[in-house]
């Protein structure tokens, strides 16, 4: 019977109850928006901030007085396993080289050589722009940074003799393309590091190696405690530039949706409660008739409660939905991926909505339950 | 025993007296009439007698508890075990059906028995509106749907207030029938009246006059009463 009165009530009402469950949808709703979105822009944000290169450098332990460390050792650190997890890593070693008296460069300035993987670097900073592309590069190959090419006077297809600075030891490249960065590498020329190891008598040495990180600062963290447990040769740093924004942006994002989804729930808790007590107010006569027929406060109350339940929960449900569509649209034009369904954020909204509906309670149900039937059925 | 007793009840709402020192006694199984001009405090006798509404002095009490003294809870208790109403304005819940509504004073009550409910309909003729919602039935139909909720919780008390003001005269006689047969069956019956004709079918007859009690007497044609 309960039940059965309870649907009656719902179906019976005029559109001041619509009122009230779109009051409970739009705050569950934008808290189910704010919560996808910012369960998802960890990772997202993460991923884009990825594109801005390496957020993990390994060098050589400062007291060990070493330029360089060794890759065979740097492979055996305690790496993620996960590929999810750990991006890409690029060993990088550099040198100083110049063309020989008699090749065909123009200025025989010395420039720094740096020697790569250029696929892994390229996974590590996506944003290296090689034309015409190239994803490897042989022996005999060299990639010149756009403005080494300027100053050397030297373009894709030349072939040219460079000698390394520290050895003396001479090599002919051809220039398989041209490097944009924004950075250093513009100013160098790139070889394949093996290539440059040996130029430089430095086998399975490296200057520095990157590594791009997912996960977030914390997994970066946890990363470099891991590393320098496991080696004094080689230490390892965040880079604070990036690690560093993508807490901060965090944080700031957090913030952002905490206020707004406060500032709905609190908006939306006055106009549920307002509307509710409109409400009771209508039906000021059905309560003093039921309570005249020998209805308590408890079964009057027992039915406000119930039925603010239902707008809570049947207003959360929809609201979560609604959220995960407005998340698609806005995580679609920010990051250019759909939201992905969490239903660990169901719980969340159901609760909060309900959380709402039981705090706009307050005030209709102690109306209702102050309600005199004999002042009813009197009609005052 | 008496049903309902009364002794020196007066009840004031801000300065104005609408019972002053009013003394009764009603037996089981009594039907009485309470008349009287507008305003001279039937109603609020009758709501004071089913505990809808407290004295503010004197003492009341009815089927042997004093509802003087008892909580707005106890007297909830009170108004759907021992008193069955029936209201001019016939207070039906207006989204419950005929049968929803006479379930809903079960509900309150104890268990919902459909069956049971469709048999206290049955008994006021309404067999077949069980499923009309109260707009859908005339006021003869609506009082009667009111006189089953009264009827569903089995109190031995119904109070009555002018419960044919808003009937045709047919539907007058039914509901004054049906009262006639609750009589016969042994309840004690309260009615507010202004119609002479109405009160005459009483077995005695209270007058009241500017809240006092003026006049009690027995009514000289109870026709149903005789049956």
């Amino acid at each position: 019977m309960f039940a059965r009165i309870l649907l009656k009530s719902f179906r019976g009402r005029d559109s001041r109850q619509w009122v009230a469950f779109l009051a409970v949808v739009i705050a569950a709703s934008v808290a189910a928006t704010l919560l996808t979105i910012r369960a998802d822009a960890g990772a997202k944000i993460n991923v884009e901030l990825r594109a801005y290169g390496a957020n993990l450098v390994l060098t050589p332990d400062a007291e060990s007085e070493q330029q360089t460390f060794s890759v065979s050792a740097m492979m055996q650190l305690p790496w993620p396993a996960s590929r999810d997890t750990l991006r890409g890593l690029v060993p990088v070693l550099y040198g100083v080289m110049s063309p020989v008296e008699n090749s065909n460069a123009a200025s025989q300035r010395a420039v720094v050589a740096l020697g790569t993987e250029v696929a892994a670097m390229r996974q590590v900073n996506s944003f290296w722009n090689i034309l015409p592309p190239v994803n490897e590069l042989h022996e005999n190959e060299i990639l010149l940074g756009q403005a080494a090419a300027r100053k050397l006077k030297l373009a894709t297809g030349q072939s040219v003799q460079w000698r390394a600075a520290a050895t003396g030891d001479t090599a002919s490249f051809h220039i398989a393309g041209i490097v944009s960065t924004g950075e250093n590498e513009d100013d160098q020329i790139i070889l394949n590091l093996a290539t440059l190891q040996k130029m430089l008598r430095l086998p399975d040495r490296t200057t520095l190696a990157l590594a791009s990180v997912q996960g977030g600062p914390a997994v970066v963290e946890k990363l470099v405690a891991d590393i320098s447990r496991h080696t004094t040769e080689i230490r390892a740093k965040p880079i604070r530039k990036i690690a560093g924004s993508e807490a901060h942006i965090l944080r700031i994002l957090t913030l952002l949706m905490s206020i707004v989804t406060a500032f709905t729930v609190v908006v939306a808790t006055l106009c549920l409660g307002a509307t509710m007590t409109a409400l009771i107010v209508e039906r000021q006569q059905e309560v003093g008739i039921m309570k005249a027929i020998g209805a308590e406060n408890r079964h009057v109350g027992r039915f406000v409660a119930a039925e603010l339940t239902l707008l809570g929960l049947g207003g959360g449900l929809v609201g979560y939905w609604v959220g995960f569509f407005f998340a698609g649209v806005i995580s679609k034009n920010v990051f250019n991926t759909y939201a992905s369904l969490r239903l660990e954020i169901l719980p969340m909204v159901l609760i909060l909505a309900l959380g709402i509906s039981l705090a706009a309670a307050i005030f209709p149900l102690r109306r209702a339950l102050r309600i005199e039937p004999i002042i009813v059925l009197r009609g005052e | 025993m008496s049903n309902v007793l009364l002794k020196q009840v007066s009840k004031k709402y801000n300065n104005v007296l609408a019972l002053n020192d009013i003394s009764l006694a009603i037996e089981n199984n009594e039907w009485i009439a309470v008349m009287g001009p507008s305003g001279s405090g039937k109603s609020t006798l009758l709501n004071i007698i089913g505990g809808l509404d407290s004295p503010t002095a004197g003492k009341v009490v009815v089927a042997g508890e004093e509802i003087s003294k008892l909580s707005s809870k106890q007297l909830a208790t009170f108004r759907r075990e021992k008193a069955g109403f029936v209201f001019q304005q016939f207070y039906l819940v207006p989204y419950l059906t005929a049968l929803e509504n006479v379930m809903l004073a079960q509900y309150f009550h104890s268990m919902t028995d459909e069956q049971e409910a469709v048999a206290a309909l049955q008994r006021v003729g309404l067999r077949d509106r069980l499923q009309h919602l109260p707009s859908q039935l005339s006021g003869g139909e609506q009082q009667r749907v009111c006189m089953a909720r009264a009827l569903i919780n089995h109190p031995r008390l119904i109070l009555a207030d002018e419960p044919t003001g808003n009937l045709d005269a047919e539907n007058e006689r039914i509901v004054l029938e049906l009262l006639a047969e609750l009589h016969r069956d042994g309840h004690t019956i309260i009615i507010v009246t202004h119609a002479p004709h109405i009160g005459e079918q009483a077995q005695k007859i209270i007058r009241l006059a500017h809240g006092r009690l003026v006049d009690v007497q027995l009514s000289a044609a109870c026709q149903f009463c005789k049956i």
